[in-house]
């Protein structure tokens, strides 16, 4: 039963965070790279992606994620995940994304540490 | 020791990892083609796939087109340019299409199309592949490079060879599709062309009364193609003009006649007799005078009807329901009906030909006995009333011993000329023979019957005929009998009519008699005394 993707997403000072909810296989996950991208114009470059409810995540995701890790990366700004699941913890470190990209097993942890530094 | 064992176990896991991530995008890719959705998305699903899987932040899918030989971007990830193509030679496409293995070339090695992947220098491409199912050219796929610009490995190259000809079946799959779907649809739209113009020749086909014939001719096109205006109008050799026989819609800017000599149109396609379309903002070297655009209007299709060479006639449709220009399915289902219409109109004029006076252009007598008779049957069986009227000149022996027979001549055709104005569609005037004439009307009750007679019986008197440098002025007696009230068949009916005629004669002539009603338990007979 495929959920369609969604996300919400909120600034918190100079943080962006993003909340998703559903497969990041669907094109509806394009979102996460518009919203990023749109929020590094503005010059928050701090951005936390909660990917909790989006336990699910195959190829198209991750080919999404390497945008937004090449976006921030050329900005200068930080990127987190949280919430991963062992498998797609896995999956990410395998595709190198964890070099640039912190893992947090909280969202709150994330944007403390990114609020602070 | 432990830690050298443990150092290749990881390495095996994590590579077990990697071909079980590969094996996933590949089923995702079975899957992406089981997905109802538009080849653009799948393309982008591809795309994003194959990306995903190698770890690659860009790239694109170039498809190309063997119609137009044109190889262009169809869709892109993160590239600096989203449109780009260009048009492949014969010798590129062969070269191209040979390529056996590898079909994946490092990007600055690849040895085609050097001007289309320059476009693209500042995306810093890694690889290319060819996409192509056996021998068939399928495009390209261009890929950017991994996170830090790390070099791909020969697994994963070898990965970008798979999944690039998995995508290339899934796209291939998925063209065949679309053509298989477009195909079914033009084969619907054809079988349902085809059964639209069965129904109405089959409408046409056994009609042989002109007028009705060209009605539903009108009323069948517009459903054919939609439209709300038209007309047809027939040739006439003899006069050289085009008479308005049929129209659909408003026909206040239609005139009765359209002389041969005032229409730039008629005489073009009396000339080429081959269907004119006219769409409003296309320039057409269809000559169109003004008075052609008055009538035809500034869109129309104009079909000629026509016989075995003869023309007969043409077919105007303009003014489309949805508001749209006529499309060529328009021209070539109105072509291939106006075959159809040719050969009824043709059958039509011969047949009533064989039933008219040549002359007046009335009925014949055979011909009115036969329809009395139908009429009579359905008025029995419906019970409706049916009239008839039976009108004689008065002194026409005299008028022409008096005037000659040419004037006689013109006289019987002012009075044929007044009686077709009289009449409805369904009325039927007769020319019964000699000076005298009939006027059959179906659901015509006495009271009705005599108006008309008497309507008739008033033009006549008040016709003023100009021949040869006279004036004449004529009158006529009329008999007016009608079913059930005077007869209860068809010979009686005629009867009756002739004996009301009679009176009028005897009465002095010029005027209506009712025949006598029939006796009946409400309606006892009349004293035996002569009607006056």
């Amino acid at each position: 039963m495929a959920e369609e993707f969604s996300l919400v997403h909120q600034v918190d000072g100079p943080v962006l965070i993003i909340r998703t909810k559903g497969y990041l296989n669907d094109l509806g996950a394009e979102q996460v790279d518009t919203i990023c991208s749109e929020n590094l114009g503005k010059g928050i470059k701090k951005i936390v992606i909660n990917l909790e409810q989006s336990p699910l995540i195959n190829s198209i995701g991750i080919s999404i994620l390497i945008g937004v890790i090449e976006a921030i990366e050329e900005a200068g700004g930080a990127l987190a995940f949280t919430n991963l699941t062992p498998t797609n913890r896995k999956t990410f470190e395998m595709m190198g994304l964890l070099q640039f990209a912190q893992a947090f097993d909280a969202e709150a942890d994330a944007v403390k540490t990114y609020q602070t530094s | 020791m432990a830690d050298e064992r443990q150092a290749p176990d990881q390495s095996f896991q994590e590579q077990v990892l990697r071909y079980e991530y590969v094996l996933k995008a590949l089923s995702d890719i079975g899957e992406e083609l089981c997905r109802v959705t538009s080849f653009e998305a799948q393309l982008k699903s591809l795309l994003h796939l194959l990306l995903g899987t190698l770890g690659v932040s860009k790239g694109g899918i170039f498809l190309f087109d063997t119609m137009t030989s044109e190889l262009s971007l169809r869709c892109s990830w993160k590239l600096s340019s989203r449109k780009a193509g260009t048009s492949l030679s014969r010798g590129e496409i062969e070269a191209l299409e040979k390529i056996a293995d590898p079909i994946t070339f490092a990007a600055a090695d690849f040895p085609f199309l050097k001007d289309l992947i320059s476009q693209f220098a500042a995306d810093d491409l890694n690889s290319i592949s060819i996409l192509k199912v056996r021998e068939k050219l399928i495009g390209l796929l261009v890929v950017g490079q991994k996170l830090k610009r790390a070099p791909f490995s020969d697994k994963e190259t070898s990965f970008l060879t798979t999944l690039s000809r998995n995508i290339s079946v899934a796209i291939n799959n998925f063209l065949l599709l679309s053509e298989l779907r477009e195909t079914n649809k033009r084969l619907d739209e054809k079988i349902q062309e085809v059964s639209i113009l069965y129904q109405a020749t089959q409408m046409i086909a056994s009609e042989l009364q002109l007028k009705t014939l060209l009605d539903m001719a009108m009323n069948a096109t517009s459903e054919i193609s939609e439209v709300t205006r038209g007309s047809i109008w027939l040739y006439d050799e003899e006069s050289e003009k085009f008479a308005l026989s049929s129209h659909l819609g408003d026909s206040a800017n239609l005139p009765e006649h359209l002389p041969l000599a005032d229409s730039k149109l008629g005489h073009h396609l009396l000339e080429h007799k081959e269907p004119l379309i006219k769409t409003t903002g296309g320039t057409s070297e269809i000559p169109v005078n003004e008075l052609d655009s008055t009538i035809f209007g500034t869109s129309f299709i104009i079909v000629p009807i026509v016989h075995q060479g003869e023309f007969l006639g043409l077919m105007h449709l303009s003014e489309k329901i949805t508001q749209g220009e006529f499309t060529e399915r328009d021209q070539r289902l109105i072509k291939v009906f106006a075959v159809q219409l040719g050969a009824a109109v043709k059958n039509a004029k011969l047949y009533e030909q064989a039933i008219t006076d040549g002359m007046t252009h009335l009925y014949l007598h055979r011909y009115f006995k036969q329809r009395l008779s139908d009429e009579f049957k359905r008025a029995v069986r419906f019970k409706r009333n049916l009239a008839l009227i039976m009108i004689d000149i008065d002194h026409f022996k005299k008028l022409n011993d008096t005037y000659g027979h040419q004037s006689g001549d013109e006289v019987l055709k002012r009075v044929a000329s007044i009686m077709r104005k009289a009449v409805r569609t369904h009325d039927l005037p007769v020319r019964y023979g000699g000076e005298e004439f009939a006027l059959v009307l179906p659901e015509t009750d006495m009271t009705g019957a005599l108006a008309v007679a008497e309507r008739i019986r008033r033009s006549i008197e008040f016709e003023i005929i100009e021949h040869n440098g006279k004036t004449i002025r004529i009158t006529a007696s009329f008999g007016v009998a009608v079913h059930p009230d005077s007869a209860i068949e068809t010979e009686a009916l005629i009867k009756a009519a002739d004996v009301a005629l009679y009176h009028s004669k005897e009465s002095g002539r010029n005027r209506v008699t009712p025949a006598a009603v029939l006796p009946t338990t409400d309606n006892p007979p009349p004293p035996a005394t002569p009607a006056d």
